[in-house]
């Protein structure tokens, strides 16, 4: 039996593939969805994996660094601050077939952070909205001498940027294109509010927004 | 709002005369002051002074009564309480902390 993953977005895109199905196929591919098991993507090998605020620190590690191209985490929505820091953003597969982490109801509010720091020089950002079509919200975060950006979405819809304080980002980076206060990267990092936010000295071309590709038309009211 | 996004009321500051907005993949249109991108019709409302925070070198980023953030973001877009718990005022500071008298300066 064949399945074909969905491309983006959400758990609809998925039942709205598979409503081509007969309705036996459509509970099979359901509990497979809710077990992990491996599914096939057009040719590149595919798993499904949940994370959720209840899942077992050590398990949710272990799942983000097996994550591999064609994969896709649902991050189920609520709170995940017992779990720690979960590194994400390494996560990208190759273009063809890149990871896909869906995560819902999202919600960044009141840390601080400070000191990101990526070898590489092109990353290291404070928060990173990374394939979130759900509107992830971003409020009332202190953001202190990141490598790379304070704030960067990435093919994320309606994000929520308020009530920021994101001072000197880009301390010791080595980009021009990065460390900005809050990057917009892809023109379908659409329908964000960026409001209320307080941005000092940022470093790679100084306090900054940044829309790459797209008319700064699109940035009217 | 559509497709399209809503970036006004923030407080954009350097004291390194570094650019305060930036479009295109290399830049290639840069807004060296606020003025400039205001004159695009961007960003009206916001606002480019040094909010003067309590204490950066102990990463104490609070501000007093009479900085320049206090009461000007928009409470369109403000949220309930401050990243201290505090409630936000009717007429709202831009950043994570409404103004704060327990604060040294």
């Amino acid at each position: 039996m064949v399945f074909r993953c969905i491309g983006h977005s959400s758990h609809i895109c998925i039942l709205e593939e598979v409503c081509m199905y007969s309705r036996t196929r459509v509970r099979a591919l359901f509990i497979c969805l809710l077990l992990g098991i491996h599914l096939w993507n057009g040719g590149a090998h595919a798993a499904t994996y949940n994370i959720s605020p209840q899942t077992e620190k050590k398990q949710a590690a272990l799942i983000i660094k097996e994550l591999s191209s064609g994969d896709i985490l649902f991050v189920g929505g609520g709170d995940y601050r017992d779990l720690g820091i979960i590194r994400l953003y390494h996560k990208r597969g190759t273009e063809k077939h890149p990871i896909q982490i869906i995560a819902e109801n999202t919600q960044i509010i009141g840390n601080n952070i400070s000191y990101h720091y990526d070898m590489t020089g092109r990353d290291g950002n404070g928060v990173i909205i990374d394939y979130t079509a759900g509107g992830a919200i971003v409020a009332n975060n202190v953001i202190y001498r990141v490598m790379g950006s304070g704030v960067t979405s990435t093919h994320s819809m309606s994000a929520y940027i308020v009530h920021n304080t994101i001072v000197e980002s880009g301390y010791h980076g080595i980009s021009r294109l990065n460390g900005v206060g809050i990057r917009m990267s892809q023109p379908d990092d659409t329908a964000a509010v960026i409001a209320n936010n307080i941005l000092v000295n940022n470093q790679a071309g100084g306090d900054l927004f940044q829309w790459e590709h797209v008319s700064t038309a699109l940035c009217r009211p | 709002m559509s497709q399209q996004r809503y970036v006004d009321h923030n407080l954009i500051y350097s004291d390194q005369n570094a650019p305060v907005a930036a479009n295109g993949t290399r830049k290639e249109q840069i807004f060296r002051t606020l003025e400039d991108w205001q004159q695009a019709g961007l960003a009206v409302h916001s606002r480019a002074v040094d909010p003067q925070f309590a204490n950066v070198e102990q990463q104490n980023f609070h501000i007093h009564r009479q900085s320049a953030a206090v009461g000007w973001a928009s409470p369109h877009y403000a949220t309930a309480y401050d990243k201290d718990g505090v409630v936000r005022a009717a007429t709202p500071s831009v950043g994570a902390y409404e103004p704060s008298d327990v604060v040294a300066f």
